[in-house]
């Protein structure tokens, strides 16, 4: 059975992003559990809401939102490396003509940081995306564009 | 015995009986206690490093400062940490340490 829509989002900016970043091939998809210090810069996708907007009886919009968490261990400004990884990201995700494929409208819409102190100096930043995608009704795999 | 001498008798004799490592800090060697027990930060496994022994030997060791761990039980030997943190704590001081990453 084809995936959704949203997953062939999420499966491409994965794909997009391995080994394209400081972060090289620690690119995780929904990873529950913690990642050992010395894997760090590691980046983990994660899978949002998608909430689908009927436009008519032909079609709706679902709005896919998704989150990539940029987890950074340094030895004293993690600011300012969590927000270079995200940076590599960005660039990249904006720039993928395949991902352009399956929605429109490919947005940051908000950035979360938190730092933290353990045997090195940790830090997380969630940056928050959204594609637009327009499906016909009872067809979730399908982008129409 | 005043309830300071009592206290100070009992930090030394605790550290006597606890130590399992020594903190080598400005050419000065001191025994104390080091864990590095791991905890999630942030979705990070990572150890929390942390040396305590009486305040009198730490008195003087300011945030930043650099010092090496010896610790048989945890296979370190002259394992380079900087101090994130001092924590004095009636008569004990606990640094918590951050690893030098070379």
């Amino acid at each position: 059975m084809a995936a959704s829509v949203v997953e062939q989002i999420l499966a491409r900016c994965k794909a997009a992003l391995l080994d394209a970043t400081d972060a090289a091939d620690r690119v995780e998809r929904g990873r529950p559990d913690a990642v050992a210090i010395d894997d760090q810069p590691t980046l983990n996708i994660r899978r949002g809401t998608a909430d689908d907007e009927p436009r008519g009886d032909l079609g709706g919009r679902l709005m896919v939102a998704w989150s990539i968490e940029h987890l950074v261990a340094v030895d004293d400004d993690w600011e300012t490396a969590a927000d270079a990884l995200h940076m590599q990201t960005h660039a990249v995700l904006a720039a993928d003509t395949q991902l352009a494929t399956l929605g429109r409208g490919l947005r940051c819409s908000g950035t979360d940081a938190e730092g933290d102190s353990g045997e090195r100096v940790i830090g997380r930043l969630t940056a928050r995306y959204q594609m637009q995608v327009f499906i016909r009704p009872g067809d979730l795999t399908r982008a129409i564009n | 015995m005043s309830f300071a001498a009592l206290e100070a008798r009992i930090n030394a004799v605790t550290v006597a009986k606890l130590a399992n490592a020594t903190a080598t800090i400005a050419g000065e060697v001191v025994a104390g206690m080091f864990d590095a027990d791991y905890q999630e930060i942030l979705g990070t496994s990572a150890a929390v490093p942390a040396f305590a022994a009486e305040s009198a030997s730490l008195a003087t060791v300011p945030r930043g400062a650099a010092l090496t761990i010896d610790c048989a039980a945890l296979g370190l030997e002259d394992a380079p940490y900087l101090v994130a943190e001092v924590q004095p704590d009636n008569g004990i001081t606990r640094l918590l340490l951050r690893r030098v990453v070379g």
